[in-house]
């Protein structure tokens, strides 16, 4: 299964007829790191919302590897996609079971999926809501790497890390083969060279 | 065993004094409630008199198509009531509501009919219309806590709907946490019903039928039978209820149609 090829032309996204964000043209090719840019409000999450199907596309061109989306084009796409939200929403439960429920049946967590961010085998035990925000997003990370999804869309994952644990994240993140679209207003996304910042116009 | 003895329509207005009592109490603590009081008790006994002269009707008549008719009649005034006194809208859930009810309730009555209490006829008028109205109205409040529970928690958390999907988990996949929780908030009740039964309360069947002149061991065989057919009708009612709704009040990407599911236009 090969990544997906998005591309939006002048495409605007929104709900219940009311516009929401674009009109936004952009291409995302297999391998593509992208940083939105944007003020806040400006629609960076609604765009990532938009492109897995939870807006409605009123006008423009929403094409992924050249068709037309269709449903059963965002339900493929979903599922090769890595979706960490800013509410970042784990539920309640054991860490373990919310695993299991998230990876795949075969996939389990070992020690260097959870060492790569500093986490270790001891959270596997925790009550989810016991965690901390910090871990919270470490966990989501680990996590979403071991499903290997072909596209990530982060929105603000990092916000609750310290420096270092940032620069080994946006480092682990910059050097995977995934096409990665990522909202923070942290300038380690920026100033990494794997990424390219797309600006995103303001709604009139 | 005799029956009961009867209450002279004298004596039974004399009960009526004994609402002198709440009367007095919500007009002194000015609880507004003497109005909608004495409202709600005029229309119980405007519609138990009617009840009693139509099952009487029923009961003497007690043609199969008849006893059909009048329990599709209830289970429709049921499904009206369920949606009434929840958000959810009228005309987009009424016909789901009716069938899951019917079916339930039509499907354990005959049941029991046909393996607990053995009748020939399984529409018997007696007991299609008694158990089946007794079921109605003891699913009914687990179907509008489970109902309201299911829509509105997936309305109220929808990023973590979109999480789940955005992860690409198919669509029974990513209902899973709000079906668990609405069926466990619905069927909880009755759980805790079932602990306490016999040792703080008296069921109002049990006594019925014992104040009716059956023998204790006869009455308490009925209410098993019927409490353990109210538990399953509910879990088998909102169910069905959940799932003839879910092609309805969902588009085809899984996102929640908010505008169809709820009585006020919620974004």
């Amino acid at each position: 299964m090969s990544a997906p090829r998005i591309q939006l032309r002048d495409t605007v996204f929104g709900h219940q007829g009311t516009p929401i964000v674009g009109p936004i043209s952009l291409t995302i090719a297999p391998g593509d790191k992208i940083l939105l840019d944007g003020p806040s409000g400006c629609g960076k999450t609604s765009l990532l919302r938009g492109m897995l199907g939870f807006l409605n596309r009123l006008q423009g061109s929403y094409q992924i590897d050249e068709e037309e989306v269709s449903p059963s084009a965002i339900w493929h796409l979903r599922q090769q996609t890595g979706y960490i939200s800013q509410e970042l929403h784990l539920c309640t439960g054991s860490v373990r079971e919310w695993l299991k429920e998230t990876l795949p049946p075969a996939r389990e967590l070992h020690e260097t999926d959870l060492s790569r961010f500093h986490l270790t085998n001891a959270i596997l035990d925790q009550a989810l809501e016991d965690l901390s925000r910090g871990e919270r997003q470490r966990l989501a990370l680990v996590a979403m790497l071991a499903r290997e999804p072909k596209l990530f869309l982060l929105d603000e994952v990092t916000s609750a890390l310290n420096e270092s644990l940032r620069n080994l994240v946006v480092s682990h993140i910059a050097s995977t083969q995934a096409i990665v679209v990522v909202i923070s207003h942290d300038d380690l996304w920026k100033e990494s060279e794997a990424f390219h910042t797309y600006p995103l116009p303001v709604i009139s | 065993m005799k029956g009961a003895p009867d209450i002279s329509w004298l004596a039974l207005a004399s009960c009526f004094l004994l609402l002198l009592i709440p009367i007095a109490v919500t007009a002194r603590l000015h609880l507004g409630l003497t109005r909608d009081l004495l409202v709600a008790v005029c229309r119980m006994t405007l519609q138990l008199i009617l009840a009693g002269l139509y099952l009487g009707y029923l009961f003497e008549w007690n043609h199969p198509g008849m006893n059909l008719v009048w329990l599709a009649v209830m289970l429709l005034a049921a499904s009206g009531s369920v949606l009434h006194n929840s958000a959810l809208r009228w005309r987009t859930f009424i016909l789901p509501a009716f069938l899951a009810l019917a079916l339930a309730t039509l499907g354990i009555v005959l049941y029991l009919n046909a393996f607990v209490v053995r009748l020939e006829n399984l529409f018997e008028a007696r007991y299609l219309i008694v158990l089946g109205g007794m079921l109605l109205g003891n699913c009914l409040s687990a179907n509008i806590i489970s109902a309201s529970r299911f829509y509105q928690a997936i309305h109220q958390n929808r990023s973590a709907y979109e999480s789940r999907l955005g992860n690409g988990a198919p669509l029974k996949e990513a209902l899973r946490p709000y079906v668990k929780e609405s069926l466990t908030a619905a069927l909880r009740p009755g759980i805790a019903s079932m602990m306490t039964m016999g040792l703080v309360s008296l069921p109002g069947m049990m006594t019925g039928q014992m104040l009716g002149g059956s023998d204790p061991s006869v009455a308490i065989k009925y209410q098993i039978a019927i409490m353990i057919a109210i538990f399953t009708c509910s879990t088998l009612s909102i169910s069905l209820f959940l799932l003839f709704t879910r092609r309805v009040c969902f588009d085809p990407l899984g996102n929640l149609r908010s505008q169809l599911v709820f009585k006020t236009n919620k974004t």
